[in-house]
């Protein structure tokens, strides 16, 4: 393997990994850690309903 | 990796706010005091919920959310249905607490846990699983919701942990559920909250009480506590 092939390999290598961290922060954007477990935080387009409950 | 079952929740799980007559929990008046509330239970009762949140893997902000909603924040004496203090306990789910667990959540209970239940009610050493508490051990049990607010976060802490385990699907705890049961007891909604739910199918099956699909909302709905504990950013 040449100099420059290692070089892109490494290159390559990198890449990969910063990219796929990059992916994995921006799918968990918005969610957090708590304790035992995760709360992911939403919200909506639209207004929230606001009617009473029913029996 | 805990001992128990990972919990997953999303805030808010639903785009609907609790509303009853002219109260509503989008008003900026609503939400200013249930903001404070959140902040007066972190205040007068961090350690507490720090202590029993690790203890059962639960987090404050989910405790935290049970106490304003069961009782604002009040030491409440006990109520017709017997349920007692800040998150509102009846001493019959004490004593199945302590005398059950580990058949009901299939983990022992720990010694720390143990130690703290026996030392607040002295006569939990003797509890038979198969005997309901007698009127002396449920006074007993009454008292020291009543006049130890740790006492009563740790064993309300437990019965959510409880909860999470009985009601879990698969290897994920989740709330919604357990809010229901909290409310309206386990043995009335196993049977109607069986299976994967969303809030929303919660809220809809109106054979569960008015008041326990109301704590949907309460907690899980827009501007609900738990909403409002992340916006706001409080922490301990």
């Amino acid at each position: 393997m040449t100099k420059s092939q290692k070089f892109l390999l490494i290159l390559g290598t990198v890449g990969l990994l910063i990219g796929g961290f990059a992916i994995a922060k921006f799918l968990t954007r918005n969610v957090r850690n708590i304790r035992g477990g995760t709360v992911k935080l939403q919200t909506y387009d639209v207004p929230p309903i606001e009617e009473p409950l029913t029996e | 990796m805990g001992k128990y079952t990972t919990v997953e929740v999303k805030v808010p799980d639903i785009n609907r706010s609790f509303v009853q007559g002219n109260y509503k929990y989008s008003n900026e008046s609503v939400i200013k005091a249930n903001v404070l509330l959140l902040k007066s239970v972190v205040k007068n009762y961090s350690a507490f919920i720090n202590t029993w949140g690790t203890e059962f893997e639960i987090d404050n902000s989910i405790i935290a959310s049970f106490i304003v909603t069961e009782s604002g924040g009040r030491n409440a004496p006990p109520n017709r249905f017997d349920a007692t203090g800040l998150m509102q306990v009846t001493p019959n789910t004490v004593w199945e607490i302590i005398a059950k667990w580990q058949v009901m959540t299939k983990s022992p209970l720990s010694e720390k846990a143990k130690s703290f239940f026996n030392k607040a009610i002295p006569s939990s050493k003797k509890y038979n699983p198969n005997k309901l508490p007698s009127a002396a051990e449920r006074s007993e049990i009454r008292k020291a919701l009543q006049n130890n607010p740790q006492f009563n976060i740790a064993i309300g802490t437990a019965i959510l942990r409880w909860l999470l385990e009985a009601f879990k699907d698969g290897d994920v705890a989740s709330l919604n559920k357990v809010m229901v049961s909290y409310n309206a007891g386990y043995y009335s909604m196993r049977n109607k909250v069986k299976g994967k739910l969303s809030t929303s199918q919660l809220l809809n099956n109106k054979s569960i009480p008015l008041e326990s699909r109301a704590y949907l909302l309460k907690m899980l709905g827009v501007n609900g506590l738990l909403d409002l504990w992340f916006k706001n950013d409080i922490k301990f």
